[in-house]
């Protein structure tokens, strides 16, 4: 939430001017990205000491859309995070804003947010993995003429929930894990 | 300004790194048991006479005059007048908690009841008294597999409280482990199991008593009411049994039978083992000839079902003198020249054992129509433990055994 608020403020910040340009007309646009999804998690299983282990998992999305205004594209964003124990497939609706900046590099803002589903992962024996929300706002950078395919990098805060059921141990009559991933995505991918 | 915000920006965003952690909550619903303590009051107080009852999960059978002595395993002994045969007779029910063994001699019948030993007058069995107690004899056993234990708290017997609890835990978010099977992780065949130890034996006025695993103890009957501990020995591995017989004691051990000298009943002195002793034997002794029967099962372990036949004419270098194969043999009885051999399932075997060497071809008749698990002499007929009843068989004819009488046997609820 933290994150959050601070990407939200530093995008009101950012688009304080803004410039008419040439008369509009709607398009598909297209933004597809590859990255990682950084974080760490702090646990004390079966002890009172916490430990803290550092996570990395590959994410790839692809955002279609159209571009509503100048600046406003809005669609529906595909997904693959590779989890280290579960593969989820986000399926999100999405927007990409693109914030006043001149020149070549410019930022946009970015915000994707739905529901994490499962029908890739395959489980171990005696567990079952469900999805959960997903939200991912952002910002990012943009390389390339206005109007034509650009390079972007992009920096977000992503969080996906999870259910998973697992098998229980003996004297356990269920045994269940609330998962809530917090990460930073850092992707790069081309939009057009 | 522009490049100033970017780079504050990005350092904002990567310092947010560090707070940005996987959270997970494993949830657990667990059954705790929570053992249950009796207090020894309760239990010390619980020896008394009830109406008879039906047998319910019998135990060891003593035969004393025309009474029968049936044990049922944990609750008391039944007792049951015999003098007509044909028609035995209920007469009451000692209720004696955690009692596993009994024997009885001169109107007394000792019993073990979880830690003591009691000695109940039974000179009128419808109003046994109890007349003597040893505290804190025994500090564990079980019965029918279940453990029970003596401890500050007070006496646990294998019972518990059970309650739900819900326990939370943070978790690593990367378990996908499975967990083996439930089944693997504590199984325990109650029917396999041993009902409880057969842990008492006379010699003289000497009463012996397996006390614990791994040693038996020496009881001095001089004033009968008042059993005075006089000594304790160790052995090496697990007791199960313990038969007297002609100034000798045959401990049936984790590693086979076990021979003790006895002629000085206070100080037994280990003389030697039965040659390829293995766990669970059960032994019957006549004269030089000890018949020992060995069963396969999950609890002991062997890997024969066999009946050996051991010359102990020189006890300290017991002989084997012929294995014979068996199918599922359990107690056996001699009444020379007569053996009574318990086949479980598979019924009650006589054999004429007066040539050893051909015990097999001896075989005069097989009862195959009942379950016989345990048989003892009365004289002129024998008590067959079944699986639904008691059955008493005239032996004046051994090759052709004569029905008497059943006694009915509950069916266990456990």
């Amino acid at each position: 939430m933290k994150i959050f608020l601070t990407l939200l403020l530093i995008m009101l910040s950012l688009s304080f001017v803004m410039a008419q340009e040439t008369p509009f007309k709607k398009k598909y646009i297209n933004h597809t990205e590859l990255g990682a999804l950084v974080g760490r998690v702090k646990y004390a299983q079966g002890g009172p000491d916490d430990r803290v282990e550092s996570k990395v998992s590959i994410t790839a999305q692809t955002f279609n859309g159209i571009q509503m205004s100048p600046r406003l594209g809005v669609g529906v964003t595909v997904g693959a995070d590779w989890y280290k124990t579960a593969l989820i497939t986000p399926i999100a609706a999405g927007i990409r804003y693109d914030l006043p900046s001149r020149g070549t590099a410019r930022f946009f803002a970015l915000a994707d947010a739905g529901y994490g589903f499962t029908w890739l992962h395959q489980d171990s024996d005696g567990f079952d993995t469900k999805g959960g929300l997903m939200i991912n706002p952002g910002i990012g950078l943009r390389a390339g003429k206005p109007g034509a395919s650009s390079v972007t990098i992009s920096l977000t805060y992503k969080r996906q929930e999870a259910f998973v059921k697992k098998p229980a141990y003996y004297t356990q009559i269920k045994r269940d894990e609330d998962r809530v991933y917090n990460r930073i995505a850092i992707r790069l991918g081309i939009s057009f | 300004m522009k490049k100033l915000l970017l780079f504050l920006t990005i350092l904002v965003l990567f310092g947010s790194l560090s707070s940005c952690r996987d959270k997970c909550k494993e949830t657990r619903l667990v059954l705790r048991q929570i053992p249950i303590y009796h207090p020894f009051s309760e239990i010390r107080g619980g020896v008394d006479v009830a109406p008879a009852r039906e047998i319910q999960d019998p135990g060891k059978v003593f035969v004393q005059g025309n009474y029968l002595f049936i044990n049922e395993i944990k609750q008391g002994v039944h007792v049951i007048d015999n003098s007509d045969p044909a028609n035995p007779r209920f007469i009451s029910f000692i209720k004696i908690p955690g009692n596993g063994d009994i024997v009885v001699r001169d109107n007394i019948l000792y019993a073990d009841s979880y830690t003591d030993i009691v000695a109940i007058d039974i000179r009128d069995p419808a109003h046994a008294m109890e007349v003597g107690r040893v505290h804190d004899v025994f500090y564990s056993g079980s019965f029918n597999s279940v453990q029970w234990s003596a401890g500050q708290e007070g006496l646990f017997i294998g019972e518990y409280n059970e309650k739900y609890e819900t326990e939370t835990f943070e978790v690593d978010c990367e378990d996908n482990t499975p967990v083996p099977v439930r089944d693997m992780v504590y199984t325990s065949t109650v029917s396999e199991g041993m009902k409880s130890v057969t842990r008492f034996a006379f010699e003289d006025k000497f009463l012996y008593s397996i006390v614990n695993w791994g040693s038996f103890g020496v009881f001095d009957l001089g004033i009968p009411a008042k059993p005075v501990s006089k000594n304790r020995i160790n052995t090496e591995s697990t007791l199960f049994s313990i038969v007297a017989y002609r100034n000798k004691l045959f401990l049936g051990s984790q590693s086979g039978t076990v021979l003790y000298d006895n002629t000085d009943p206070a100080m037994p002195k280990k003389i030697s083992n039965f040659p390829q002793g293995a766990p669970c034997d059960q032994v019957t002794i006549q004269d030089d000839i000890a018949y020992v029967t060995t069963r396969t099962s999950s609890f002991c372990g062997s890997i024969a079902n066999k009946l050996d036949v051991i010359d102990i004419s020189d006890s300290k270098v017991p002989k084997r003198v012929k294995s014979y194969r068996m199918e599922n043999p359990r107690a056996t009885l001699v009444d020379f020249p007569t053996l009574y051999l318990c086949e479980g399932e598979s019924g009650l075997k006589v054999f004429d054992v007066r040539d050893p060497m051909e015990i097999d071809k001896h075989l005069l008749s097989v009862k195959k129509d009942i379950v016989a698990y345990g048989v003892v002499s009365l004289g002129k007929t024998i008590l067959v433990t079944g699986k639904d009843c008691f059955y008493q068989f005239d032996t004046t004819n051994p090759a052709a055994l004569r029905e008497i009488s059943k006694i009915p046997i509950k069916k266990a609820t456990r």
